[in-house]
């Protein structure tokens, strides 16, 4: 293999490493999105009468 | 992991890749033409180089370029990618991106037609490398938090530090004449005997 051959396949090589190096960097900060909360929503019937009272002391 | 949050990584992945790729690309060509450095480095194993790489950058770009664009939180649309600032979402980080992208476009089309340019005209295109540069760091900088991670920030020092010392070594010792420059140079100083 001649020296142009060679330099052109440890630029491919420098390359793919350095996006092995930059996929372990992003992969090891990447947080998955907090599941959402379970949804502490009552979908009452249209006929449905709620009576609410507040109390102040 | 989502489908769109692999588009997020990949393109954060390929995006940070394909620019310290081209810093080395810069390195690389700066020091090609750098008189300091003319003793001991092999010009013609640095050319090779030089020029292979964009082999090297161009998928990463090309990839970068079509992960954000499919990517639906970043909201960039294919007209986006070449007309810089038109995006809502944090315009000026994706617009210093657009705007890099079409002077790569424009510097890597040049060189594919040197011939056709000249070279007074090929060498002032060229030139936009280091707006070229400046415009990369600081989409990188200002798009994402990555540079935050340690690893990261000193593979962006480093090529940040060695571009602005060849770049001071270049002004500091001249360019290095081609063989071109030299047959130029004395067809103009036969002229100036006649």
């Amino acid at each position: 293999m001649n020296a142009a051959s060679s330099l052109k396949l440890f630029s491919v090589l420098g390359t793919v490493l350095l996006v092995q190096v930059l996929t372990l960097v992003v992969v090891s900060s990447y947080k998955p999105a907090r599941a959402p909360l379970q949804p502490s929503l009552t979908v009452l019937p249209p006929s449905a009468k709620v009576d609410s009272q507040s109390h102040v002391s | 992991m989502t489908l769109q949050g692999l588009f997020w990584l990949a393109a954060r992945i390929t995006g940070l890749s394909a620019a310290g790729v081209i810093g080395v690309t810069f390195l690389a060509g700066i020091a090609l033409r750098n008189s300091l450095f003319s003793e001991w480095l092999h010009l013609r194993e640095l050319a090779t180089i030089h020029r292979f790489l964009t082999w090297c950058w161009a998928p990463l770009i090309g990839l970068h370029v079509i992960l954000v664009v499919l990517d639906p939180v970043s909201r960039v649309t294919p007209l986006d990618v070449l007309v810089p600032f038109r995006v809502s979402y944090a315009w000026l980080p994706i617009g210093l991106g657009t705007l890099a992208f079409d002077l790569l476009l424009l510097i890597t089309a040049a060189s594919y037609m040197r011939g056709l340019l000249g070279r007074t005209a090929w060498r002032r295109l060229h030139r936009l490398t280091y707006a070229l540069l400046i415009l990369v760091f600081f989409h990188a900088l200002l798009a994402g938090t990555d540079l935050a991670r340690p690893v990261v920030r000193a593979l962006y020092v480093a090529i940040a530090t060695f571009t602005l010392a060849m770049a001071a070594a270049r002004f500091a010792f001249g360019r290095l004449a081609t063989g071109a420059d030299r047959s130029v140079r004395a067809e103009r100083d036969s002229i100036g005997r006649r």
